[in-house]
């Protein structure tokens, strides 16, 4: 695992409880495909992250303390970077965002507008699988905050059908029920 | 409205009909015709071209009155044994020849031919001028040819905000150049035709911000004339060009802001859930709707949802005279409450055809409608399980008939003009041996289909009894950005959808020197061979390496034009072939993806038939939100076959024998879901 991996989120993960993070990865793993729609909201410190697990459209989901001070779009801000970052364990068994990924977030009401940028704004080359795999876990993680229903992708500032060479639908806001089987 | 009343009657006196018939010998034979034709300046070759009382007539399975329907995208439904011979223009009129008489109904007009349908033997013959007149067709008619061209039928202004909107309407599907000139400080904007006539006068009065004057002028020669639009634009505006509605419309969009030449994209309305479960003791057969009362208001709620582009919810109790809404009593039907669609009459609307898609279970039973219409739905509590669907101000075209669905639940469907006056109303009747789940509304992306659906699951317990719904009304513009108006149904037509292409070569593997594109093309390619040798007819969006729709389009044109092959083509089935990738190498397999739940069970069906042919992992089938798949009118499947990310399914790719391997699977598939073509 090297460092440079973390990319300019160094920063904010050096305050991250690794052990806690840790545990959680290894003795836990949890699995919440299906259920997560029960999931209770967590604490405003505690800030849920879903990654999905490559070649499936199950979610892990990995509870990380963020300072208890952010809220509001710097607690969504938080939670995107943690994502694009991946977990520090475990991340070749899950579809993580491309390298080079830039996302910003706004919150208006209960809708999320991600703004996607980067090589990912430019050509996906994973397949679908991916695809749907990385907007699952973009939709879940942003709707585990409090009040957040729906997320709205834009690819370069602009709303899109899908991403260049993708082919996943991104045009309306996405949620949980997107994503129900 | 009169020729449609003419036709309902001619229905309900099929005796007499046939009397007249009877009583019209065709003493005369039909000579052959050498004479050449041409439709839009190419040349159709007919084989049964022929002479009578001085005209020219056509057989009707004459291939080459096939292919110039083909070319002017109009279509023909005849049924041997039948009286009626239908054609649906481009644009959505209807002609109607009638066997035995020599009245001819274009829409709601009737006019008298000189001799109408006739037998010579068991061969029907169809008088060919009275056709092409119909059908909007400019003829010219020289030594031993006709020529016949199209034309352009109207050109209407429509203002919107801050634009000009020019509608133009062609009586065949449009191809058009457009140009932007002239001085400076006269700009113009020069539309051209080619192969289309003008019939739609030499002057439009545009006025407005964006524009002054329009003239249309006819040069070219006769059997392929040019017709130009000419637009005197004012300074600074900026247009573009889209095809709306069908194939035969389109709508030019002047506007000094570029972000007002987008044309909105039409909403379209969910289904309407409703259900046939009884709740109540054992009623009696459904007893004959009387008159209806002449004007009946919706129900407040219903009207207020239509008001908000939103479907009419679940339980909305039929209204009663008089617009105060109360519970339907349960068991006891309702026939009285007759709904007409709103406050002022709509307009007549006409099914011009009806198709059935069956899956294991459920089958959905498709009216294609020329505009949107309200219907009225009832049922009868058990053991009569029966459910009906009333709707409103419209015209069947043909006659009563049966519609076989494959639900081994329900006994039959039966579809009827119900009654002609005092308002048409079109009757479907549904006869299920047991309780089934139903549900009513327009069809997502295919704004003149109204869907009924027959579920073979239980409905729910508390479903109410009876109820309206009505299909939305097209958005303000009526025209989707880039859509296009669903083609007639062909239930032997699958479209094959080869993932990427051109400037997007999907997902690679370097190692093995694997490109999606390629890939995926390879397979479909093979795919149609095998298709089309079980006796499919199968068309594919891409057949080389080029990006679907216009190259320097966004990836909305491009998604979207590889569903609006299918949707225009009126396919049976849409199969869109993709090769998985993955940031993990570990992901092996097939998964096949859809998103309708109706559509489940076709990605099941492919799943099963193409992880037993190739041997590969399965991954099994998954609900995505896959734009393809979303926006497609018929069952639609995205097949990821096995992953380039894998180094043993990137191995297996290289060899062709695998590739033919994943097309045999699919094709078994599709012959497993519906059981073959339906001519086989």
């Amino acid at each position: 695992m090297s460092g440079a991996q973390f990319r300019g989120t160094v920063l904010i993960r050096s305050r991250l409880r690794w052990t806690r993070a840790s545990a959680a990865l290894l003795a836990v793993l949890i699995i919440v495909a299906g259920c997560a729609r029960h999931a209770t909201t967590p604490p405003p410190s505690q800030v849920n992250i879903y990654y999905c697990k490559a070649g499936s459209d199950q979610l892990v989901r990995m509870p990380f303390t963020a300072d208890a001070k952010l809220k509001g779009p710097a607690l969504a801000t938080y939670a995107l970077n943690q994502l694009l970052a991946g977990p520090s364990v475990g991340r070749d068994s899950l579809v993580l965002f491309p390298s080079g990924t830039q996302a910003t977030v706004n919150i208006d009401g209960s809708v999320a507008t991600v703004n996607l940028s980067g090589p990912i704004a430019r050509s996906f080359q994973s397949g679908a699988g991916d695809e749907a795999g990385l907007f699952k876990s973009l939709t879940y993680t942003m709707t585990s905050l409090p009040g957040i229903t729906s997320v709205q992708v834009l690819v370069d500032g602009n709303k899109r059908a899908a991403l260049p060479g993708g082919h996943f639908e991104l045009d309306e806001p996405l949620t949980r029920d997107t994503f129900a089987q | 409205m009169k020729l449609l009343r003419v036709t309902a009657c001619i229905c309900a006196l099929l005796a007499s009909v046939s009397r007249m018939a009877a009583a019209q010998p065709v003493a005369v034979p039909v000579t052959a015709l050498a004479d050449q034709v041409f439709v839009s300046g190419r040349e159709v070759r007919f084989e049964h071209l022929g002479s009578f009382r001085g005209a020219p007539v056509v057989r009707v399975d004459d291939p080459g009155l096939g292919s110039m329907l083909e070319i002017l995208g109009a279509k023909m439904q005849f049924q041997p044994g039948t009286r009626f011979v239908v054609f649906t223009r481009a644009d959505g009129t209807l002609i109607t020849f009638t066997v035995g008489s020599n009245a001819l109904s274009v829409d709601d007009s009737s006019r008298a031919m000189p001799f109408g349908p006739f037998y010579q033997g068991t061969q029907l013959y169809i008088p060919l001028q009275p056709l092409t007149t119909g059908l909007g067709l400019y003829e010219r008619h020289f030594h031993q040819a006709f020529a016949f061209s199209p034309q352009i039928v109207s050109v209407q202004r429509r203002v919107g905000q801050q634009r000009t909107i020019v509608e133009i309407i062609a009586s065949a599907p449009l191809t058009w150049r457009s140009s932007l000139g002239g001085p400076p400080k006269h700009p113009a904007l020069v539309l051209t035709f080619p192969g289309f006539a003008n019939a739609a006068g030499s002057h439009v009065t545009l006025g407005g911000r964006e524009a002054k004057a329009a003239s249309l002028t006819q040069q070219g020669p006769p059997g392929f004339p040019i017709t130009t639009l000419t637009i005197e634009v004012m300074h600074g505006v900026k247009y573009a060009a889209h095809r709306v509605g069908g194939s035969s419309q389109m709508a030019l969009v002047l506007a000094h802001n570029e972000k007002d030449l987008a044309l909105s994209t039409v909403a379209i309305a969910p289904a309407v859930h409703i259900s046939a479960m009884p709740t109540a003791p054992p009623t009696q057969a459904p007893t004959p709707v009387p008159t209806p009362a002449p004007t009946v208001v919706p129900s407040p709620a219903a009207r207020g949802a239509v008001a908000t582009a939103a479907p009419v919810p679940t339980a909305v109790p039929a209204p009663q005279v008089g617009g105060s809404p109360s519970p339907v009593p349960s068991g006891a039907e309702e026939p009285g409450a007759q709904v007409s669609p709103g406050p002022s009459p709509s307009p007549l609307q006409k099914i011009t055809d009806i198709f059935v898609t069956d899956t294991t279970d459920a089958s959905r039973i498709t009216l294609a409608v020329t505009g949107p219409v309200s219907f009225e739905w009832h049922r009868l509590a058990a053991p009569d399980n029966r459910f009906w669907i009333d709707i409103s101000a419209a015209a069947l075209i043909g006659p009563a008939r049966d519609i076989a669905v494959k639900l081994p639940q329900v006994r039959s469907v039966k579809i009827s003009q119900h009654l002609i006056t005092p308002d048409h109303v079109v009757r479907v009747i549904i006869d299920p041996s047991q309780p089934v789940d139903v549900v009513i509304g327009a069809i997502q992306g295919a704004p003149n289909q109204l869907g009924i659906e027959i579920h073979a699951s239980p409905p729910p317990v508390d479903a109410p009894q009876s109820g309206i719904g009505m299909m939305q009304a097209p958005a303000q513009t009526a025209a989707p950005n880039v859509a296009v108006t669903p083609g007639p149904k062909h239930a032997d037509l699958i479209v094959i959808d080869p993932g990427h292409g051109g400037n997007d070569p999907g997902a690679m593997n370097q190692q093995y020197g694997l490109v999606e594109s390629h890939l995926t093309l390879a397979i479909s390619q093979k795919l149609k061979a095998d298709l089309q040798h079980a006796g499919w007819r199968v068309v594919l969006t891409r057949d080389g390496d080029y990006e679907v729709g216009d190259p320097n389009g966004d990836d909305h044109q491009e998604l979207q034009a590889r569903c609006d092959v299918a949707n225009a083509a009126g396919a049976r089935l849409f199969i869109s072939v993709h090769i998985n990738s993955s940031v993990s190498s570990a992901p092996s397999g097939l998964t096949t993806y859809y998103w309708r739940p109706a559509d489940r069970s076709f990605a099941q069906t492919v799943q099963a038939a193409a992880v037993r042919a190739t041997g590969a992992g399965d991954d099994g089938v998954m609900r995505e939100a896959f734009y393809v798949t979303r926006h497609t009118v018929m069952p639609a499947v995205l097949i990821e076959n096995t992953y380039l990310s894998n180094a043993h399914d990137a191995s297996l790719l290289t060899q062709s024998w695998f590739i033919d391997r994943i097309a045999a699977g699919i094709a078994q598939g599709v012959k497993d879901y519906t059981g073959g073509p339906p001519s086989s």
